[in-house]
């Protein structure tokens, strides 16, 4: 692993500054969301109002520096590090189960009390960052290796189900589900066999279905998505409030802090189920604008991609941005009835600490990877000359069948 | 690892259409939910955020003749207590010390109370004074709810208690008045619907609108005077005291029109201190108007009635007394087994002798006779608009089981139940010219939408205007023709006929081997203003003359007074009381 200690100082550029704003709007929407959701479960369960949106605010301050920090920092040391992150992400996930470390709440341990006015962290969060960082890392270094299968594959299969499996054990089906997911992609868009990807996913799949039969809670989920108007008042309460809370804005909302279904109808209106009530206070309108800032992060999330100025910036800057998707995916077809409900939080909207300051840091790292992009003409080639006159790069002949294409990858990196 | 051209190689490029196809079937599905089925999904919330409360309406109040309440409706406090603030036991021990005191309660007990369940809201008490219930508002105590109620006042205390009757936790009326004039009282409540939460509390901001204002209900002013009251219900409690009876009951009419001026009976209940875990459940009735008895010796001045209405008799027909008179297989005694030879209707009544109405019944015949106790009101309920007024036990002659002695028993008031309601509205109507009148107990009904008064109805003429006359004048002989009468009063004329039967009844209907010993009365005697009935009910053998009569000499001139009937000075006719 040819993994260099102290990158060169390349030149330069301005972050996107279209992701910085996306992130930004969906914090500040999430902020004015989470208030108004939460005021009336505030008051019940803390007498306090404010008291979800305080904490929120703190976590987007927090996150908010980190997203900061992280942007100006250059994103190949994160590469340095990564096996040390990894290393953390699997202690905290081991510890979260150990009785006296790990808080339980609602018949899952999933957060780490770490006393004080310091409120619980979710340590799934940050392991789904780490290991981003580390199997970009390691796919970026292991290059053609990840078509082999026990010298590629298989390992990352076996770190990815020691992460997944650590975490079923909380359990937290829909954060293994979006872990799975995302490291998957991330191996399928390195290059690896497509019989080993889908392989994989088809057994975790199976796996999964094994998991949902076998727990009750998961079975009422899956029956509560299918059936839900059988048990309205039980099993397909939540399903069912979801609806008639997005159902009943029409296009322009009942207004803002006029949500009726946050009064208890909804469960979780101010964490997952948010865009429920986002759709009823300010209608279609609302939901559009939120669909719309997730479409331009993707959008602009790719451009990253495609522009990063090495595999491994490229391999991370998917890894985020599929992450960010999934999870927006599993959260808006669980609000609309779309897919069966996990559990999972809406990105940078829902109430949630560690979710919130982490996916800020994964848009800290985004941006960073943006700071240093290249013409995407020139990838692959030698950087182009310092007078910029990049232009002047003859255009490749373009290879029409799969073989030449495949012919050309070992070409391309120097870095190995 | 990536494309030659750029990175964007087919992965990429089926990842991001993946992600775009994802995103456009959500953005779909979410313009659906939100745009096309909004219609059904806004339904669905209404019928679920909003929630229907009924909102009593204001009771009206009681009143007396003169417009004086008796029993109203005042602002009040229930003071609940949220147990879930008190599973903290200092927490509960704190607000205990604070609320125990104002409610009457021990600290402990109520702490003990409220913690023997985790979760709800405790009661601790319903109908707290206004004043002191403000003053807990102020009190700072964990778990302590003050909501706003109403509770039912009673200015005049436990003043005409049975007669009024109370109100049941969901203000509707239970026994007496109360309950007979409950619509009137209660007015209709209203419904206001009103946003909730998934708990079913109100929502602080929600909507909220009446779906049916309530209609607050109207005062019902009564017959009763509150002054003729306290004197009937101060004098009933002294004599059962006095005399040691078991029980009794008093009413006062207005023999022209039927109202009643006042109606009292023990045993009964107070309204200050009502328990309803008191096992006597008949206690919570107005015994003057549901319970029978045998009227006794009274009958017979209807009995008297009907042999002159008939023309059989006159007041000075008479009968050979041989001390007894022989039915078939029956012999029928004087109530003293005296043998008064030769006498007269008059001397019937006033010696109250049994064979005497025997002979004055079978003179009527016994067609005419039963038809006679039918017109006085005698087997059928008096339709006062009182509740629970049973028709009484009449047998006539008409039924196969009756026998020939029976006419005989009935002639003097015995074989036959009926009550005192009955009793004193049968005999007023000799009183008044032969018309028997409905009592009545309710004057008015003032409702929003207007007042309705209520005017006296005559029933039917029973007996002639001069059979009715000479009937009253041979009363009047029986209390002032007998010196020293126990219900002669002085300075009025007053007539009146004692009645004494065996057959007590018990709270809980049981018929004891005792006596019932009444008196019907009026004054005065040439225009009379008012009747009385009183009944004392006795486990020993008692006579009519002697405790019931006094009553009625006790009552009579405080309340001809009070109703403003000047005493005939010089014509004072008894001399000793």
């Amino acid at each position: 692993m040819a993994v260099t200690a102290h990158p060169t100082r390349l030149r330069v550029g301005t972050p996107d500054y279209m992701i910085l704003f996306a992130v930004g709007a969906l914090v500040v929407f999430g902020i004015l969301a989470v208030y108004s959701s939460s005021f009336a479960l505030g008051l019940l369960e803390f007498g306090d109002a404010n008291y979800f949106v305080y904490r929120q605010i703190f976590f987007a301050v927090v996150g908010g520096v980190a997203l900061l920090v992280l942007m100006k920092m250059d994103y190949r040391q994160l590469r340095v590090v990564s096996p040390l992150l990894m290393l953390g992400a699997i202690l905290s996930l081991v510890a979260v189960l150990v009785p006296g470390i790990g808080v339980e709440r609602n018949g899952a341990a999933r957060w780490i009390s770490l006393g004080g006015p310091v409120p619980p962290l979710q340590p799934s969060e940050f392991a789904k960052l780490a290991l981003i960082i580390y199997v970009a890392a390691w796919l970026a270094g292991r290059g053609e290796h990840v078509k082999a299968f026990w010298t590629g594959f298989f390992p990352f299969v076996l770190l990815m189900g020691l992460v997944a499996g650590l975490i079923m054990l909380q359990p937290d089906l829909g954060t293994t589900i979006v872990i799975v997911a995302t490291t998957l992609t991330l191996v399928f868009v390195a290059g690896a066999s497509l019989t080993h990807v889908f392989a994989t996913a088809g057994a975790g799949a199976v796996v999964a279905s094994m998991l949902i039969a076998a727990g009750q809670y998961r079975a009422d989920r899956i029956f509560a998505f299918i059936r839900a108007e059988d048990d309205p008042s039980g099993r397909g309460f939540h399903t069912l409030q979801l609806l008639i809370a997005l159902g009943s804005g029409g296009w322009h909302g009942l207004g803002l802090g006029e949500s009726r279904q946050k009064f208890f109808y909804v469960p979780g209106a101010h964490t997952d189920g948010i865009l429920a009530i986002i759709g009823e206070e300010m209608g279609f309108i609302g939901t559009a604008v939120v669909l719309g800032l997730f479409a331009l992060l993707m959008v602009r999330g790719f451009r990253v991609v495609v522009r990063a100025r090495d595999d491994f910036g490229a391999l991370l800057a998917v890894g985020i941005i599929s992450w960010i998707g999934y999870q927006a995916i599993i959260n808006i077809g669980g609000v609309t009835r779309a897919l069966p409900l996990t559990g999972i939080p809406l990105p940078y909207v829902s109430y949630g600490g560690s979710a919130l300051m982490t996916m800020l840091a994964a848009a800290g790292i985004l941006l960073s990877i943006s700071r240093y992009a290249v013409d995407p003409k020139t990838i692959g080639k030698k950087q182009p000359p310092a007078d910029g006159s990049s232009e002047k790069i003859v255009r490749p002949k373009r290879r029409t069948s799969r073989e030449t294409r495949k012919a050309a990858w070992p070409q391309r990196k120097g870095a190995r | 690892m990536f494309g030659q051209r750029g990175r964007m190689n087919l992965r990429l490029y089926a990842l991001a259409a993946a992600f775009a196809v994802a995103g456009a079937l959500l953005t779909a599905r979410i313009a659906y939910v939100q745009l096309v089925d909004v219609g059904h999904y806004k339904q669905e919330a209404r019928a679920e955020h909003f929630g229907q409360q009924e909102v009593r309406a204001p009771r009206g109040a009681i009143l007396d003749r003169n417009g004086y309440p008796l029993a109203t409706t005042v602002d009040a406090w229930d003071i609940f207590i949220d147990r879930s603030d008190w599973q903290d036991i200092a927490a509960a021990r704190t607000a205990a010390d604070a609320i125990a005191p104002v409610i009457g309660r021990k600290p402990e007990d109520l702490v003990n109370e409220v913690r023997a369940e985790a979760s709800g809201l405790y009661l601790a008490y319903s109908g707290l004074a206004f004043d002191e219930g403000e003053r807990l508002q102020g009190v700072e105590a964990p778990g302590l709810r003050v909501v706003r109620t109403e509770k039912r006042y009673w200015p005049e205390g436990d003043l005409a208690s049975t007669l009024i009757g109370f109100v049941g936790r969901d203000h509707g009326g239970l026994t007496g008045i109360e309950a007979d004039f409950d619509a009137q009282l209660g007015g209709s409540p209203g419904t206001i619907y009103f946003e909730r939460d998934s708990i079913g509390n109100r929502i602080a901001l929600g909507k909220e609108r009446y779906g049916r204002e309530p209609q607050p209900g109207g005062d019902i002013r009564l017959t009763i005077d509150r002054y003729v009251q306290r004197l009937v219900e101060g004098e009933l409690e002294a004599r059962i005291a006095s005399t040691g009876a078991l029980g009794g009951t008093i009413i006062v009419m207005e023999p022209q029109t039927g109202a009643i001026l006042a109606m009292a009976s023990r045993p009964g209940f107070r309204l200050s201190q009502l328990d309803f875990n008191d096992p006597d459940e008949g206690l919570f009735r107005n015994r003057a108007v549901t319970d029978v008895y045998e009227p006794g010796s009274v009958f017979k001045t209807l009995t008297a009635a009907m042999a002159i209405d008939t023309g059989h008799v006159t007041p000075e027909s008479t009968y050979d007394d041989i001390g007894a008179a022989y039915i078939g297989e029956s012999t029928i005694r004087n109530w003293d087994y005296s043998v008064n030879g030769v006498t007269t209707v008059t001397q019937v009544l006033q010696r109250s002798l049994n064979t005497g109405a025997v002979w004055l019944a079978q003179e009527v015949g016994a067609d005419a006779f039963y038809q006679y106790l039918r017109a006085f009101g005698i087997g059928e309920p008096t339709h006062s608009g009182l509740g629970g007024e049973p028709g009484g036990l009449l047998r006539t002659n008409e039924d196969p089981l009756w026998a020939d002695v029976d006419l005989a028993t009935n002639s003097f008031g015995q074989g036959v139940a009926a009550t005192p309601l009955q009793v004193i509205t049968a005999i007023a109507s000799l009183v008044n010219g032969g018309r028997l009148m409905r009592p009545y107990i309710v004057e008015q009904e003032i409702t929003a939408t207007g007042t309705r008064t209520f005017e006296p109805v005559v029933v039917r003429q029973v007996v002639s205007e001069e059979t009715a006359h000479t009937v009253a004048d041979m009363m009047n002989l029986v209390v002032e023709g007998i010196p020293g009468h126990l219900a002669s009063v002085r300075g009025y004329h007053v007539g009146g006929k004692t009645g004494t039967t065996t057959g007590a009844t018990l709270a809980d209907g049981a018929v004891l081997d005792g006596n019932i010993a009444s008196f019907v009365g009026f004054a005065p005697a040439n225009d009379p203003r008012m009747i009385m009935l009183v009944k004392l009910d006795f486990k020993e053998d008692r006579l009519g003359g002697q405790v019931s009569a006094p009553v009625f000499g006790a009552l009579a001139p405080s309340i001809l007074a009070y109703l403003g009937v000047r005493p005939e000075g010089s014509q004072l006719v008894s001399t000793s009381r």
